[in-house]
């Protein structure tokens, strides 16, 4: 069931009436009857493996705390006090025991998610490798359906794993409510990725109904669909053809505006899916956090990745940056460049390594191709280079210090970002590695102004008609004004929220009409496809 | 100890006023790379060992709550 369909909005009014009118203790249990509920219509095999991840993890968590609790109750023993010795072996016996529990369980949910996702590429990558080498052994090919949501609810769960190993909070004792956090259905299909102190711990208490939240939580869907079916599927024709194996037919301009168009695509599908997510959500009284800020206002690259899929960079900064830039391996490559370069160093080496790290792992954990590792890679690059040369570019702009100010600056930045991401785009969506760099190579060399002559109809052959390129445009001006507003600082639906009611139904309404009418539903449409949905 | 802690930040990274400042991390205002420099510093001028599990951010979010970090690490130790 798609979040973008009549089917989903049929399933969410019923259990959130439901979930009003029963006692609010008893809330959690239909929220997770639902969930799973969703799960099932999604497909019946695939729920062992999410029921197994949520067990693991449940258990490990409350055997961590109950190790730490012992321990407590042991430091604090009134009747048997404990010397400064003891108190340290005591403290490190319980350390241990955190850490071998935590590691297991940490390495069992990785393993689901390692077997079910990335087997079949390492075959194939094997296969590869024997062919090379000319034997004749050839593992077999295979594919396993991938269960619904498997890598946002894993990561889920690792920070769930690693946050209660170190005490940053207490484990759920609650095993429904735990399963609830883990499978909540408005966010199992393409995130947030959300930590459990936010997001889980508000299913521990009952939400009472507030107009504010189903308010703003359909306001949020709403925009969501806008986001998804005016503008994000009404783009996707002209990605689906330029992005074809037929590429190469199409100039360097066509390709480049198959780029922008995927670049509005993808946008649209994420930002918008997130949206819808997220509304549901508040509309039970859930609050999750944001995973986009206008992305595309983004004046770097480091700042794109805080603003574009916000939860898996920071899950990427505190469970892979930190750890492993506090190992002891690193920090001891760290410390021999101190000793022979100066105190700047210190910084230079974790800013160059941990970008690759980072970005291999966002790569793969993508998807389990070479494209994916060589976007992982891209990011890395321009990233670990931008820190490396800002000491550089401090002293260029030091010199025209007036102009870092200026509109034009802002916007070059912005730009550059920009067309940064564009490339990362066309690594991933084009048919093969090959291809990516021919169409990188062709946008740069061939170009086609023929192409943006409106009135020789060219442009209008590449999928999008003359009628729908009208509506895009102005669907375009309207999302680009409101995530203006927002880089400004402004809260919309409170902004909305102090219109006259005339004013506000008038509002909703032409939403609606807009998406009911100018949305995408023609023949051949699949609206269950969102492309997160395949992470 | 806390003027040295003081001094070290400095160095990370200036322009913050860091004996008033109480959100560092929660409001951003040190990123992940001045965090990690931060560590690096504290652990060769105090002689402790800030691990993974100290990467809390309410043991970073003013002078005091490093303060405290640090000498609860030095006692451990």
């Amino acid at each position: 069931m798609a979040y973008v369909s009549l089917e989903f909005l049929g399933f969410l009014i019923p259990v959130l009436l439901l979930y009003y009118l029963i006692p609010r203790r008893f809330q959690w249990a239909v929220l997770l009857a639902a969930s799973y509920a969703f799960y099932l219509l999604n497909g019946i095999p695939q729920i062992a493996f999410i029921v197994f991840t949520t067990a693991v993890t449940y258990a490990a968590g409350l055997i961590m705390q109950k190790t730490r609790d012992e321990n407590k109750v042991k430091l604090q023993d009134p009747e048997h006090p404990l010397s400064k010795e003891e108190k340290k072996e005591l403290k490190k016996r319980m350390s241990a025991k955190i850490h071998l529990v935590q590691t297991i369980a940490l390495l069992v949910d990785l393993l689901v998610l390692i077997v079910v996702k990335y087997v079949p590429f390492l075959a194939q990558i094997s296969n590869s490798l024997l062919n090379a080498l000319h034997i004749s052994f050839q593992f077999p090919a295979f594919s396993i359906l991938v269960p619904l949501g498997i890598s946002f609810y894993t990561f889920m769960s690792i920070g769930y794993l690693i946050d209660v190993g170190k005490g940053k909070y207490d484990a759920e004792r609650h095993f429904g409510r735990f399963a609830l956090f883990i499978s909540f259905f408005p966010s199992i299909v393409q995130g947030p990725i959300n930590h459990f102190d936010v997001v889980g711990v508000q299913f521990r208490e009952g939400h009472k109904l507030e107009y504010k939240n189903l308010k703003y939580g359909a306001q949020l869907m709403l925009w969501g669909f806008f986001m998804k079916l005016v503008i994000s599927d009404r783009v996707a024709p002209m990605v689906a053809k330029v992005f074809s194996a037929d590429y190469a037919g199409y100039s360097g301009t066509a390709l480049f505006l198959g780029v922008l168009a995927y670049a509005i695509q993808i946008y649209g599908d994420f930002a918008g899916g997130i949206n819808i997510v997220i509304g549901a959500a508040q509309m039970f009284g859930i609050q999750m956090p944001k995973n986009f800020t206008q992305p595309y206002f983004a004046e770097s690259m480091t700042d794109y990745w805080r603003r574009w899929h916000i939860t898996l960079g920071d899950f990427m900064r505190e469970y892979v940056f930190f750890p492993v830039m506090l190992s002891k391996p690193v920090n001891r490559i760290s410390k021999f460049f101190r000793s022979k370069f100066g105190p700047g160093a210190t910084k230079l080496v974790p800013s160059i390594a941990a970008p690759f790290v980072v970005f291999m792992l966002m790569g793969i954990w993508h998807g389990a191709s070479w494209q994916w590792i060589v976007y992982g890679l891209y990011n890395a690059i321009v990233i670990a280079g931008g820190v490396a040369l800002t000491p550089l570019f401090d002293k260029l702009t030091a010199r025209i210090p007036r102009y870092q100010t200026a509109f034009s600056w802002k916007l070059f930045r912005i730009i550059r970002t920009f067309l940064l991401t564009c490339v990362a785009k066309v690594i991933t969506q084009s048919p093969g590695l090959g291809a990516a760099f021919a169409i990188l190579k062709k946008i740069l060399t061939n170009v086609d102004l023929n192409l943006l002559v409106i009135n020789n109809g060219k442009l209008f052959e590449l999928g999008i008609s003359p009628r729908s390129m009208l509506i895009l445009l102005a669907a375009l001006l309207v999302l680009f004004v409101v995530d203006l507003l927002k880089e400004r600082g402004v809260q919309i639906r409170d902004r909305i929220s102090e219109q006259p009611l005339v004013f506000r139904w008038m509002l909703y309404i032409a939403v609606i009409s807009v998406i009911v009418i100018f949305g995408c539903y023609g023949a051949g449409y699949d609206a269950s496809a969102f492309i997160y949905q395949e992470f | 100890m806390k003027e040295q802690i003081i001094g070290i930040l400095e160095q990370v990274k200036g322009g913050i006023n860091y004996a008033a400042e109480e959100k560092l991390i929660d409001d951003k205002l040190l990123d992940s790379f001045d965090v990690i420099s931060l560590i690096s510093e504290l652990a060769d001028t105090f002689d402790v060992e800030i691990g993974i599990d100290d990467m809390l951010p309410e043991n970073f979010n003013s002078v005091d709550a490093i303060c405290a970090l640090v000498e609860r690490l030095q006692e451990d130790a």
